[in-house]
């Protein structure tokens, strides 16, 4: 059985060597997903087309120093996918409007991929239907509209200390329900 | 690795560097999985890979092209000076032969990835139905000795004792997952395929275990508890 984890790291270790067909393949596999986050935090699909391209350049060139004992490869390329996202949005200095992020927005679903792995799939939905609605809101704006938490609390109109616990608050949920799942 | 790609590793976002990150840590990266994993994956665009590869390929390509540049240019210039001339009938066919070869090649991968693409609905399917009702209980597969955790998925159970296990990839070619439950009655099977979502019936059932069959050689994957 060949677990997509164990792949990864490997297919991480043959990238560290120079291994083009390694890249192809993370590209294969978590390319939709990075696009798709992407597309969720800019609300254009040129642009999140760029922060994929960009975001797997950057892994070829930095692989050499990852470890993949310390993080998952697809941990990496979220967070990597998503900071680029936040540059551009600061160069913007303005955030998508509600309609575009509408249009773009996929409701949190079982979803099947190129890779039919379905149990992280499982799990995000499982981990986020414990939150209420008011702070998977908050988490969602913090991390795909990149909103830190002053920009929260002003926008939301409730005090700097109880956004930052509400969002605290709820991670600690999702990890709970995460982790009770494991 | 500079700041941005330390940060990535470490599942952080652009606020680290503020101390304003709700998205670091141990429970940030876990979010992090969590809240894209939940997003429906995008098409890869057309060409995306080949502009990739083109890209990385310029990179690599650079300190050994200007070392090779004259040498190079000149061994082509010799083979191509060197080369039989070819008639145009055998060009003709050998176009028309890797014409029909491609045709060939696209309509079984047309085909293919039709078939797969109604697997992965039916599948959808099911695990929409699963995940929309309230009262379904996840429980995850504990490894059996010697077997890493990173291979194991869940159980699903829901009261009325249906029950589906889901792995993250079907099972290796040539072997088989096996279902038995342990109960009152004793061992019982209660399902077996390749495809890495089974399911079956837990009534009186107290511990499921997850075996790889292949031939006579019969491995336990996992096991799990439902009270």
């Amino acid at each position: 059985m060949a677990d997509t984890a164990v792949r990864d790291v490997e297919l991480t270790r043959s990238l560290a060597r120079g291994d083009e067909a390694a890249l192809r393949q993370l590209y294969e596999r978590h390319g939709g997903l990075v696009l798709a986050l992407a597309t969720r935090m800019l609300g254009s699909r040129e642009e999140a087309e760029e922060v994929l391209h960009d975001t797997f350049y950057r892994l070829w060139q930095n692989a050499h120093r990852f470890d993949p004992e310390r993080a998952a490869v697809r941990t990496y390329l979220y967070a990597l996918a998503r900071n680029l996202c936040l540059s551009r949005l600061r160069a913007r200095r303005s955030r998508p409007v509600a309609a575009d992020l509408d249009e773009h927005h996929v409701a949190y679903q079982v979803a099947m991929s190129a890779d039919p792995d379905p149990v992280p799939a499982l799990m995000a939905a499982r981990a986020l239907s414990v939150l209420d609605d008011g702070d998977r809101l908050l988490v969602e704006e913090a991390f795909f509209g990149g909103w830190s938490y002053s920009e929260l609390a002003a926008r939301h109109g409730l005090p700097l200390g109880t956004v930052k616990s509400r969002i605290k608050r709820a991670l600690e949920k999702m990890r709970g329900a995460l982790e009770a799942g494991r | 690795m500079n700041e941005e790609g330390r940060a990535a590793g470490r599942g952080e976002g652009p606020e680290a560097a503020n101390g304003n990150a709700p998205f670091e840590g141990r429970e940030g990266a876990l979010a992090t999985d969590a809240l894209v994993a939940g997003l429906q994956p995008s098409e890869l665009p057309a060409g995306g890979w080949e502009r990739l590869s083109a890209a990385v390929g310029a990179r690599r390509a650079e300190p050994v092209r200007r070392e090779a540049g004259r040498a190079g240019t000149a061994a082509a210039d010799r083979r191509a000076a060197s080369r039989p001339g070819r008639s145009r009938p055998y060009v003709y066919a050998a176009i028309a032969t890797l014409a029909l070869a491609a045709l060939a090649v696209v309509g079984t991968w047309g085909y293919l990835r039709g078939a797969e693409a109604a697997r992965l609905r039916d599948d959808q399917r099911i695990l929409a139905y699963w995940m929309s009702n309230p009262e379904m209980r996840l429980t995850a597969l504990e490894p059996a000795a010697g077997v890493p955790t990173a291979r194991l998925g869940v159980l699903c159970v829901l009261p009325d004792g249906r029950a589906l296990v889901l792995q993250p990839s079907p099972a290796e070619r040539g072997s088989t997952y096996v279902v038995v439950g342990w109960g009152a009655g004793g061992l019982r099977e209660l399902a077996r395929g390749r495809e890495n979502m089974l399911q079956f019936d837990v009534t009186d059932v107290e511990v499921v275990e997850l075996r790889a069959e292949r031939g006579d050689d019969v491995q336990t994957l996992a096991l799990a508890r439902l009270n």
